[in-house]
Parts: C-alpha cells; structure tokens; sequence
C-alpha cells in the first residue's frame, strides 16, 4: 500500500548510505522538494546513480551528502547558456567524490538488468575509447556466437526519488512525459514520490502503485526545476544558484532556499513544510503554466 | 558583429546550414542533450528538404513541432506536440539496430582520426577540468549511420594532434564528418582533410586554427553558401539570432 506522508516523513525513508536514483530529465522535474529535505535532515553517504539529473546531484553534492556518483553527464542549457554543474565539477576536480562516468548508455542497461531481474547485461561497445580503461568492465564470451561482450552489473537502488504531475488516491502516477522515470521506478527497491497534486482519477497510470512507497503532495516539487503543464524552471534561480556556487560557498543559499530559517538539520519539520507549502502558493502565482494540454483539467 | 556574406548568412547560419544538408529526407535524425545547433538543423531541415525525416529527441519526444529555439535543445516545450513520445532507453536500441541515420555530437576536443573528447582536459581519472561527459556519444556515435560532428569555436585548441581522453571512439574503417564555425573537416583513415572554407575565412586562416596538418585535396573549395529557403528556414526558427551567440 501506498502511503501518503509529509515531505519529511517520506525523506526520512531514506537512510544515511543509501543508493538512490535521481528521477527528471535535466531540468525537468528533478525531484528537488525531496532533494532539499534530504539537505534538511542530513541524509549522508548516499550513493546516487544520476541519469542526466545534473540539478539534483548538484544540489546533494553540495551538501556533502554524497559518498559515491554514477552518471553520465553534468551540464545543462537554461536562458543564460550552457553550465557545467558547479558543485559537481568542483568536486571531481579536487577529489571529494568517489565517482563513476560512464557511457549513458551503461547506466541504461544496468538499470535495465536491474529492473528485469537479471543477473548481468551485455554492454556491447561499451570497452572503447577511454573509458575501456576507467571502467574496466568483465567480459564474458557469448555462447551463441563464440565473440567476447562487456558486461555491467544490474543497478538496484534502494530508492528512486521521482516527481510526477499528479497521483491518485491509491498512489498511482502519473507523469506527462516519463523519458526515464517508467525504467528507474521498476530497477529501485522503492519509490518516493513528490506530485503537483492529488486527483481522483489519472489521465493515464505511468508508475502503478505497488512501486510506489510513498506519496507528497508538494506542489512545486521539482522547482527550480519544471514540472511540464505547471511550471517552467526557473532561470534566475538557476542563475543565483549558480552565482553563489562560484564564490565557493553556498551557506547563504542553504539557508535561504533550503533550511529557511530552520536553524539545523533535524530541526522542526512543521517550520520547513510550511516554507515548501508557502513557496508553491506564492510561485504558483507568478508561473505561468505552459498550456499544454489534453490531460489538464 | 557577426560576419556575414553577400547572402546575408553569418558563420552560425554556415554551420547549421551545412549540418542540415547532412540530413536526407526519410532519414532517421536523433539529438542529445546539450545540442541547440544541431536542433535547429534538424528542424530547418524538415521545414525544406526533409520532410518526412523522423527526429528522435532524447527528451522523449519523436517529431517534436520546433516552433523556435528553445534554451536548451532538450526542453521541455518540445514535447508538446510531438508525434510520440521515446523513452530514453529505446533511442540505444534503434542506433544499436542501424536505425539511426544521422547523430549530432559536440567534442571539446577532437584528433586527426576522429576521435572526440567530452570527459575531461588532463587526466581524466583526476581531471584538471572536468568537462560535461559523455552523455551516450561513445555507443552512439559508433552505431548511428553517419555520425557529424559540430565545432562552434574552430581553434587548435579543439582540433588537438592527440585528445586527452578518448570519449567517443572513431570507428577504424570510416571518416567523421566536422562542421565548426569556420570550415568543413573529415578525419578518420587516411588522414583529415579540409573539405571546403567558409568564405568569410580562407583557408590559410582554417589551417592556422588547426592543431594538426590538413590534406588539402581542394585548394579552392567554398563551402556552398545557405540556399535561400534554408537560411529563411534558419532564421525563422532562430528569429532572436540565438545561434550566433552559441558560435564563435
């Protein structure tokens, strides 16, 4: 069954040291609301995998939350150009992660493996170039054909954090364009899902509800993000972000944006839902939502 | 100020021209993240030429209706009024398959045999620079039919006699085609070549801005300007000139 929680009950199903699966596509809908909660109760050493989720890892690394990454890419494109993820560049540079790059399409595969019970998955091509060396993946011997293919291991995280338009009562959701999000909720062990909201009846069920472990409502949930048909992201955010992730310290900008008055990790939950609550009634003002659509009411 | 020629087409509208007359019609067309200039190619050419060419979006969305360039090449608006909808995971499955025809890549560097780098300047297990990453390049630019590379800032610090990591491997047995904002490249066996200079370089100036030596088997060459309806389609999708602040 489908639990329905509070954004800090849900964060707090993830514990210190877990893998974790990061849901969105570069900017949209990165599941930033359950990002910043994990900031707020100091959930550490997590391992994240990230298909281009440069955000959301962004933000986690910068909080020194992250033991381990596994990802592909680190950039993204907004109004003011193409970034490398600050945060992220900054700690690969000076060795603060334990990290992984790979081929996207590694990481696919083993999500693949992961979400169909297998034990390994062929990664053919994957033992060109240079990350034949960085990655050093086993080889097996197909028996069919008699030639070699690289092999990846199937990736199982313990959670995958996704934000979705909405969800049902039973805790199905929906999400309007998935591009990865149907693959990764299948490979992880659970699913915590933040939604824009709570509708009785879905345009279409993209995640059953027997993946899903726990529903947020917690509108603006992928802000600074986009969430298609509610919000664009939110490029002068993105921008000060950034700003403040290149002077080298973005204490200022945890306490305004993610603690929010709330002095400590651990400290009252009450005061940080009402911050999250009160930045969706007053940004749901000013964003225009993209008019997109059959599946709006 | 951006150079233009007689025609009015400046070294932005050259590459994005040239990039989609790599694009057939019927072809299968695919575009990753971070690819604002191949995006715009791709849309020009299915507004001209290319009609019923499929374009695969990684953003989820099979024939995306490009209206105008967006921030990103992977945003969202896209999606709208696609055709259908691709998951990520399928877009392996049809390059692995030999169903796509036409990939667009970036490389911060790339070598006389083709080889492109997306990792990292220095070593890249302790990179001095981290760079972007891969994304899919390394399968994909293997598997996809003709796989074209786009070079926005010509200079021989890009075109470098050897890469520092090799992200995306040159297949041995046939040439990549580069489009950058000064001229038309091949590389792989056999040596890189100059295909043709954009005509407001020359091609003294093309080779300056190449780290390696250059097979100039047409001295001459011109790369052929945007036709009319190309460079109309070009500026239509890009009325604000986004693409010129995107090339050097």
């Amino acid at each position: 069954m489908t639990e329905f929680l509070e954004l800090s009950d849900a964060a707090a199903l993830v514990a210190k040291g877990a893998s974790v699966v990061l849901g969105g596509f570069q900017l949209e809908r990165p599941p930033m609301a359950l990002v910043r909660e994990l900031v707020r109760q100091g959930r550490g050493g997590l391992r994240v995998l990230s298909l281009p989720n440069p955000l959301a890892l962004d933000l986690l690394i910068a909080a020194n939350l992250v033991a381990e990454a596994e990802f592909a890419f680190g950039g993204f494109a907004y109004e003011r150009g193409f970034v490398i993820a600050p945060n992220w560049r900054r700690a690969i540079e000076r060795n603060l992660i334990v990290w992984r790059e790979k081929d996207a399409y590694c990481l696919v595969q083993r999500l693949r493996a992961g979400a169909m019970g297998l034990p390994f998955i062929p990664v053919p091509d994957a033992d060109r170039g240079g990350y034949r060396r960085m990655n050093r993946l086993p080889k097996l011997i197909d028996p069919f054909t008699g030639s070699s293919v690289p092999v990846e291991a199937p990736a199982t995280p313990d959670v995958a954090l996704v934000h979705a338009q909405a969800a049902d009562r039973r805790g199905n959701l929906f999400i309007a364009n998935p591009v990865a999000d149907d693959l990764i909720v299948r490979a992880s062990h659970s699913v915590l899902a933040t939604v824009e909201r709570v509708m009785d009846r879905l345009p279409e069920i993209t995640v059953p509800s027997f993946l899903v472990s726990a529903v947020v409502e917690c509108p603006q949930g992928a802000w600074p993000g986009s969430c298609r048909g509610h919000y664009d992201h939110d490029a002068a955010h993105i921008a000060e972000y950034l700003a403040q992730s290149e002077t080298g310290s973005l204490d200022a900008y945890f306490r305004e944006h993610v603690y929010a008055g709330v002095p400590a990790p651990g400290a009252s939950s009450e005061a940080v839902d009402r911050k999250e609550a009160s930045r969706a009634s007053s940004a749901g003002d000013g964003a225009s939502p993209r008019g997109e659509g059959a599946w709006r009411e | 100020m951006t150079p233009a020629d007689r025609a009015g087409a400046s070294p932005a509208d050259y590459l994005v021209a040239e990039a989609a007359r790599q694009i057939r019609e019927g072809d299968v067309v695919a575009t990753g993240v971070a690819s604002p200039l191949a995006l715009l190619a791709v849309a020009a050419a299915r507004r001209v030429h290319a009609p019923h060419a499929t374009y695969l979006n990684c953003n989820g969305a099979i024939d995306p209706v490009v209206a105008r360039l967006g921030v990103s090449s992977e945003d969202p608006a896209y999606v709208s009024e696609a055709g259908g909808r691709i998951p990520l995971a399928e877009i392996w499955d049809h390059a692995r398959r030999g169903r796509i025809d036409v990939m667009f890549f970036g490389a911060a560097q790339v070598d006389p045999r083709g080889h492109l780098n997306l990792t990292a300047i220095g070593d890249a297990a302790r990179p001095r620079v981290k760079l972007a990453g891969p994304a899919g390049s390394p399968s994909l630019a293997h598997w996809t039919r003709r796989a074209i590379v786009l070079v926005a800032a010509h200079s021989p610090r890009v075109f470098v006699p050897r890469v520092d990591f090799v992200t995306a491997e040159a297949a041995a047995d046939r040439r990549v085609r580069i489009i950058s904002n000064l001229a038309v490249l091949s590389c792989g066996p056999g040596g890189p070549v100059l295909e043709s200079a954009h005509p407001h370089t020359s091609v003294q100036a093309v080779v300056r801005a190449t780290g390696f030596p250059l097979a100039l088997p047409n001295a001459d060459a011109t790369t052929l300007a945007p036709e009319p309806a190309l460079l109309a389609a070009i500026a239509a999708l890009d009325p604000g000139r986004v693409r010129d602040r995107l090339v050097a």
